[in-house]
């Protein structure tokens, strides 16, 4: 099985929950690896991040400002390939914000620079992770994945 | 192979290019009023189908050809339905084609007052005068895409 954390940018919230639901640990956003990195969100692809315990492979995906059309065309992709619905597992992450966050990264690809990307870690951290451990929470009791 | 034509609101441009691929519309010549509104989903969705990824029919080599309105996302929104269809095992079976480079003002701002605004009396005509003025590049694109298509199936 597949699971995507689906947000406005996949090098942000998404990335923070991904590594949540991954080590169960909050950890500093600012020293995860591909945190704030506009290179790896640029092109829109799926960003692996690892794997659980039960060998399903764990993505992050930045779909613009529009996530819940995204989440709506990605279910319904999968059907259309011919796959079932739980080999693919989409979960949106939503915080407070999270709108400016592609505007975050273009700004990134002009004006290079690390400090930007701590700006939002630093915000991350102290105001919204809390929501996200709940987000992450709720989606491993919905699908028992524990 | 499942073919998925895409532009704003899946209603016009890409519901206009499936019909041409599936030979619902004559490409030969430009199709009246009557016939572009007889089309199935022409101009007749709302902001429930963005995202949405309909079915109009599969072509004459088995390849299922689906609409979808994906409001201004851009290629992005290709890239991203690819990258999935990647990592599941399937990017082989899926072509992205974007119609929006093939759309004329005249659609925008019919296809928004129709749509959008839901002034169908007013953006109808608007529409429609684009829609007949993007016929033929809406054809290239289509002859591209089965050509691509076929390629694909190896045939």
């Amino acid at each position: 099985m597949k699971i995507i954390f689906l947000g406005t940018t996949g090098v942000h919230h998404t990335l923070l929950a991904a590594n949540l639901y991954l080590t169960d640990e909050i950890c500093d956003p600012a020293r995860m690896q591909d945190f704030a990195d506009q290179r790896k969100d640029h092109d829109g692809k799926p960003i692996y991040v690892g794997r659980d315990e039960k060998g399903n492979e764990v993505y992050t995906l930045g779909a613009g400002k529009d996530v819940l059309m995204a989440k709506k065309s990605i279910e319904e992709l999968v059907g259309i390939l011919d796959f079932y619905p739980h080999d693919l597992l989409v979960k949106p992450i939503k915080v407070t914000g999270d709108s400016l966050f592609p505007f975050i990264n273009k700004v990134s690809t002009v004006i290079p620079s690390k400090s930007i990307g701590r700006v939002v870690a630093k915000y991350l951290k102290s105001t919204q992770i809390n929501s996200i451990a709940r987000q992450v929470q709720g989606f491993k009791d919905h699908y028992q994945l524990h | 192979m499942k073919i998925i034509y895409h532009c704003f609101g899946g209603s016009h441009s890409s519901v206009l290019a499936a019909s041409l691929h599936l030979k619902l519309i004559d490409k030969e010549r430009l199709p009246s009023k009557c016939e572009l509104i007889a089309l199935p989903f022409f101009d007749k969705t709302n902001n429930d189908d963005f995202g949405a990824i309909r079915l109009m029919g599969n072509d004459e080599f088995g390849n299922q050809v689906f609409v979808m309105g994906k409001k201004s996302m851009g290629n992005r929104y290709a890239t991203m339905l690819e990258g999935v269809a990647e990592i599941l095992g399937g990017r082989d079976q899926l072509l992205m084609v974007n119609c929006m480079n093939r759309v004329n003002w005249f659609m925008k701002l019919g296809g928004f007052t129709s749509r959008r605004i839901g002034a169908v009396s007013i953006g109808r005509p608007i529409l429609e005068k684009g829609t007949v003025d993007a016929f033929f590049k809406l054809v290239n694109l289509v002859e591209i895409t089965r050509l691509k298509a076929m390629a694909g199936a190896g045939l």
